[in-house]
């Protein structure tokens, strides 16, 4: 599971996703594409899906110029945006790797045995040092978005269900039948397209102290790849954030990828 | 024996009834080309043939029948065909000499909603596996194949197992789930092993002919 990496460790078994599978570094920057006009995330795709994708990456972008208010985070190649405050900082891919969120030797070799394996990771948060040294503090005060992309194996694409879609970031499931983790939003179940998905809203107790999230997870059709954001804190940081983590979440948008 | 073509129309928004209601007749048409029946439900959106040889029964003629103990979610599409000489309702999932299908559609519960993946699809109508951990002999005649078409998303699968009125039952089947994942269609054709084996053609022809058409949304 791509569980963060704070996550409590004991509820690690409900996992469907293997802990801290990452992906090449060539998958993980939105630049990449803009600069080398390579996209390898598309590969095989047609060609007329990846332009509009481009394309409502460039028009992303001209709006994002146009305000100063958010900034646009994503990968074009991934089919995956969302806004966030102009104020919070994009990790860098050294910081992701510091915070254990990537790892590119884990994920080529999940890749190569049929695992499951990121294909994009994002880490945000109004605080540029939250997870500088070492794994990120979920529990704290800052409020954080954590996005990812990820390639499900066979396993992971068999078994995965509308209810396991909540597990990717912490074992909710598990942890609420622990009682260490509470709804708090009735759970809503989202078609968008060709994809299926869920939005909760969570507190959970981590090893660092008590969670508070919000988190949509949707799946394509043919169940072989998920995108992920959950945005919290800590339970009283995330009242008081809440109008500006709803935004991010609202934001949050899925073109996709041909099923 | 000849059977006329049924189709149940219920329609409710008349767009996209009128595009299925396209399909179907075009369905019907070719079926009637080919002297097959229609099974067929406009308003779920269900369509598959049947040789013309076999006899085509309502939900009603189901009472008291090995299917009906199967069924704990009340269909909202539900019919079986038999090409029994001696056609009954409730050939249907016995190990019947004769090829028998069932034709279902119905809604999934907020807990399957939830719980419904491609590996659990293969228990909708039969609990495969847990009649496998109960430690009954269930083969597996084809691995499972995932199936998708816009939203929708499904499997097809062939299993052997003993039937609940005793003697083997040989069946393929194949389930679709739309994008809300509340509601399963499903098409299931089987009979005795041996009949499993001779019949391989008219029931993969049946089979070949299941059409949930991808309606966005829906």
């Amino acid at each position: 599971m791509a569980h963060l990496p704070n996550a409590q460790e004991k509820v690690g078994a409900s996992g469907i996703l293997p802990v801290g599978v990452v992906v090449p570094l060539r998958y993980l920057s939105p630049f990449y594409t803009r600069v080398t006009g390579k996209n390898p995330g598309a590969a095989g795709r047609s060609s007329a899906a990846v332009s509009l994708v481009a394309f409502g990456a460039v028009i992303a972008l001209l709006l994002s110029s146009c305000s100063t208010s958010v900034t646009y985070a994503g990968s074009s190649s991934q089919g995956v945006f969302f806004k966030l405050p102009h104020s919070w900082t994009l990790y860098n891919q050294t910081t992701l790797q510091d915070m254990g969120l990537v790892n590119p030797t884990q994920t080529s070799q999940a890749e190569a045995q049929g695992d499951s394996y990121q294909l994009f990771v994002s880490f945000a948060s109004p605080n540029p040092h939250l997870g500088t040294h070492g794994a990120p503090d979920l529990s704290g005060s800052s409020p954080w978005a954590y996005n990812f992309v990820e390639s499900l194996g066979g396993s992971d694409a068999e078994s995965m269900s509308l209810s396991s879609l909540q597990d990717l970031v912490l074992p909710v499931d598990t942890l609420t039948q622990q009682g260490d983790a509470q709804p708090l939003a009735a759970t809503k179940y989202l078609v968008k397209g060709d994809l299926r998905g869920t939005r909760v809203a969570y507190e959970a107790k981590s090893q660092s102290g008590s969670v508070s999230f919000e988190q949509v997870a949707l799946v394509n059709s043919p169940t072989n790849e998920v995108w992920v954001l959950a945005v919290g804190c800590s339970p009283s940081c995330f009242e008081a954030h809440r109008a500006t983590i709803d935004h991010i979440v609202d934001s949050f948008t899925v073109t996709g990828q041909e099923s | 024996m000849r059977w006329s073509p049924r189709t149940v129309f219920n329609s409710r928004g008349w767009r996209p009834a009128l595009a299925v209601a396209g399909v179907l007749a075009l369905a019907s048409a070719l079926a009637a080309c080919s002297g097959n029946h229609v099974v067929a439900s406009s308003s779920q959106q269900f369509y598959a043939s049947v040789p013309s040889g076999w006899k085509v029964f309502e939900a009603p003629s189901l009472k008291n029948s090995s299917l009906e103990s199967l069924i704990s979610t009340k269909p909202q599409f539900l019919e079986v065909a038999s090409a029994s000489p001696r056609p009954r309702a409730t050939d249907a999932f016995t190990s019947s000499r004769y090829p028998w299908a069932i034709a279902m559609v119905r809604p999934l519960s907020p807990a399957e909603q939830s719980q419904l993946s491609f590996e659990s699809m293969s228990d909708v109508l039969v609990p495969v596996d847990e009649l496998s951990q109960l430690g009954d002999n269930v083969q597996l005649l084809s691995q499972p194949t995932e199936q998708v078409n816009g939203p929708l998303h499904g499997i097809v699968l062939a299993v052997q197992l003993q039937g609940p009125s005793g003697g083997q039952i040989a069946y393929q089947q194949s389930t679709w789930v739309n994008g809300a994942t509340n509601k399963i269609w499903l098409l299931m054709v089987g009979c005795s092993p041996s009949c499993y084996q001779q019949q391989q053609s008219a029931i993969s022809s049946v089979m070949s002919s299941f059409l949930v058409p991808d309606n966005k949304g829906k």
